[in-house]
């Protein structure tokens, strides 16, 4: 297990580092950031000047081997725009979005495993046929669209949510279903599946001849097996929600690292697109591997196969 | 040949166990009910081992399902009844019938390496048994577990309890679901096909426990089987079955010297060979195939396959005749005695 994560954390570290030489390179293709620092009316001299300071009139291979340099000891350099360390405004910014993304994330699965369980054991029946149709819509609803509907409806209309900006449980309760409604369907469909093919298994039929109750079967049997593959789908999801969540934060004004991302980039600031993409990769790559250590505590199988052979 | 009475042999006395009586069952394809059992009879005595056999297909689990209650959603008992130590199950409420699962009834199954929870310790998989039948208590539970494993043959019992199913072998985990069949001391234990997909020492072994289960603790036996070897190992009496319907029953020895229906004969030649001598090379099949759901003929469900088949096996459907004591064939035109010169007319070589 120890060595399983220490190779994990190793294919880590590889990843970002191609994920950040990515990064700095696709952002340098987007021209000089200077004209946009400047005042309208600044003169070349002062665009050359300010240029030459932020190091960018070096070789690009030179300024490449400083960014190395500086990430190993941590530093990613100052906002363009701010001039305060860019991981700083990044990190500033995360809890807001882990938030969000913690909030949208119990939304859906409040809703989507009982969603997926009621649609597979009342397969054919009325619940079903009155479920499936909402998850379809959930899943076709664009976040542009459903934010754009609940503020109109519970913000404009009854006045009762706030319609943007952070604050409270309430201010909260829009973006989280806004955010939360596409990973709700899709966890709710993965569900689905996943007890379909659980309630055929030969050991819910064992469990049966037990003379255990439909109850038990399905609390004490199914429900720990079905839930194996969901797993996986919420530690991407989670791991996507992390990343933050571009439309629904611009949507509510909401203050975390999707926002900074839009803002980073319209203003060429360098330094925080690469904190931005830095942070959420590690992220991502951070949940995925707590996903798959979750999975070896709950199926004994997983436990003993990687401790053999990975 | 005399016409027989609905049931047989063992009414009378207190040695039954099981009755199943004209059981028929339906499936349900798409709207349409079609038969698949129909009128199964034979009956269990207390500490007997019964075999069902018959080629795949031919209804041998759904009678198994059917006496524990667990026949699908598409599928029900359309007629007959089922009689458990005098109590007729057949007509029970789901909520009555899950009491009578588990602690009068056990049941195993073909496949062990699927049949368990892979996510659960096999001793609370067994212990489960105890705690849904509300027997005894925390720690008795635990205590009947390891005892139960000791008595199934599983080495080192206390290993075992803490293990998962992936961390034993299939012939521990048959031994677990045997343990778990038995662990509320059921009267009756189904066993489905429990040894097909063991390797063959390990067949035997499984054998040997089920047979030693019924000598020390009164354990009466359905052993449901496609292999007539199985059957000649452990079983006091046959039920062959074919195409939703039993065609012969006898205790085991009479149906080994005198099997009077085409069909036996075929399944035991394929086994035994012509001559019932393992050492044949080749052994005989029965041509042709068990029929589909909805096609069995409105005759005889053999006769297509039969070579004794006469007319009358083409309209009508022959009537259980008792042939010898407690011999029952349900045949128009059944082998004649001595069967050695008639081998291989209801037979083909291949
Ligand atoms: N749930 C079901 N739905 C439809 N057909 C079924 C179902 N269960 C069994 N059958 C059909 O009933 C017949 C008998 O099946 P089964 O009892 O499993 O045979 P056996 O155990 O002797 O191999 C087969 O033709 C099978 O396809
Ligand atoms: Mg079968």
């Amino acid at each position: 297990m120890g060595r399983f994560i220490v190779r994990r954390l190793i294919q880590a570290a590889l990843s970002l580092f191609g994920v950040l030489t990515i990064v700095f390179f696709v952002v340098r293709l987007t021209g000089n950031p200077v004209r946009l620092l400047v005042p309208q009316n600044a003169s070349a001299a002062d665009i050359a000047r300010l240029t030459h300071q932020l190091g960018l009139d070096r070789p690009l291979l030179d300024q490449y081997g400083t960014f190395l340099v500086n990430i190993l000891h941590g530093n990613l350099g100052y906002s363009y725009v701010q001039s305060q360390p860019a991981l700083g405004i990044v990190l500033g910014r995360f809890p807001n979005t882990v938030e969000l993304a913690i909030s949208a994330l119990c939304f859906s699965l409040v809703f989507a495993i009982p969603i997926g369980f009621l649609t597979a054991y009342f397969r054919g029946k009325w619940i079903e046929r009155l479920l499936m149709p909402v998850v379809a819509l959930g899943q076709s609803m664009p976040a542009f669209w459903s934010g754009i509907l609940l503020v109109l409806v519970f913000a404009v209309h009854w006045r009762i949510l706030p319609s943007s900006g952070q604050g409270g449980i309430k201010a909260l309760i829009l973006p989280s279903i806004t955010l939360g409604m596409i990973t709700l369907a899709s966890i709710a469909r993965i569900s689905r599946v996943s007890f379909l093919e659980q309630l055929n298994k030969d050991y819910v039929r064992t469990a049966r001849t037990k003379g255990a109750s439909t109850a038990r079967v399905m609390v004490v049997h199914v429900f720990r097996n079905a839930l194996l593959p969901v797993i996986t789908m919420v530690g991407l999801e989670a791991a996507n929600l992390l990343g933050g969540a571009v439309i629904t934060e611009e949507i509510f004004a909401w203050p975390g690292i999707g926002q900074l991302t839009v803002q980073s980039v319209q203003s060429s600031d360098f330094p925080v697109v690469e904190a931005v993409v830095l942070v959420a990769s590690a992220v991502y790559i951070l949940t995925n591997l707590s996903v798959d250590l979750l999975y070896g505590i709950i199926d004994p199988r997983v436990r003993i196969k990687r401790v053999g052979s990975r | 040949m005399q016409p027989l009475e609905a049931s047989t042999m063992f009414k009378a006395t207190n040695d039954l166990l099981l009755d199943v009586d004209e059981l028929s069952v339906g499936v349900n394809v798409a709207g349409r009910e079609i038969g698949v059992l129909s009128n199964v009879s034979f009956n269990v005595g207390k500490g007997e081992i019964v075999g069902v056999v018959g080629e795949s297909g031919c209804g041998k689990s759904l009678t198994a399902l059917a006496i524990i209650g667990l026949l699908g959603d598409n599928v029900r008992i359309t007629g007959g009844t089922i009689t458990l130590d005098g109590e007729r199950i057949s007509s029970l409420s789901s909520t009555q019938m899950r009491k009578i699962r588990g602690s009068r009834i056990g049941m195993i199954f073909q496949e062990p390496m699927v049949a368990l929870n892979p996510l659960m310790r096999v001793g609370r998989q067994v212990k489960e048994v105890l705690v849904i039948h509300a027997i005894g208590n925390r720690k008795s539970r635990k205590a009947r577990v390891l005892e139960l494993f000791r008595q199934v043959g599983l080495p080192d019992p206390k290993l075992r309890y803490r293990q998962f199913p992936h961390q034993l072998s299939g012939g521990m985990r048959q031994r677990v679901m045997i343990a778990m069949a038995l662990a509320a001391e059921p009267k009756l234990l189904i066993a489905d096909e429990p040894t097909t997909a063991l390797d063959v020492t390990v067949q035997a072994q499984i054998l040997d426990l089920l047979e030693d289960i019924r000598t020390r603790l009164g354990t009466s036996v359905v052993l449901v089987t496609h292999d007539m070897g199985v059957v000649s190992e452990v079983a006091d009496r046959v039920v062959v079955m074919y195409a939703g319907q039993v065609v012969e029953s006898a205790p085991v020895a009479e149906l080994f010297e005198n099997a009077r229906h085409p069909y036996s004969v075929g399944l035991l030649g394929s086994v035994f060979g012509s001559n019932f001598e393992e050492s044949s090379d080749e052994l005989p099949t029965i041509s042709g195939r068990v029929p589909s759901i909805g096609e069995v003929p409105s005759g005889c469900p053999f006769e297509p396959r039969c070579e004794n088949a006469i007319d009358v096996c083409r309209s009508d459907r022959p009537p259980a005749a008792s042939v010898g004591t407690n011999h029952i064939v349900a045949c128009w035109s059944p082998v004649e005695l001595p069967r050695m010169r008639l081998f291989g007319k209801g037979v083909e070589s291949s």
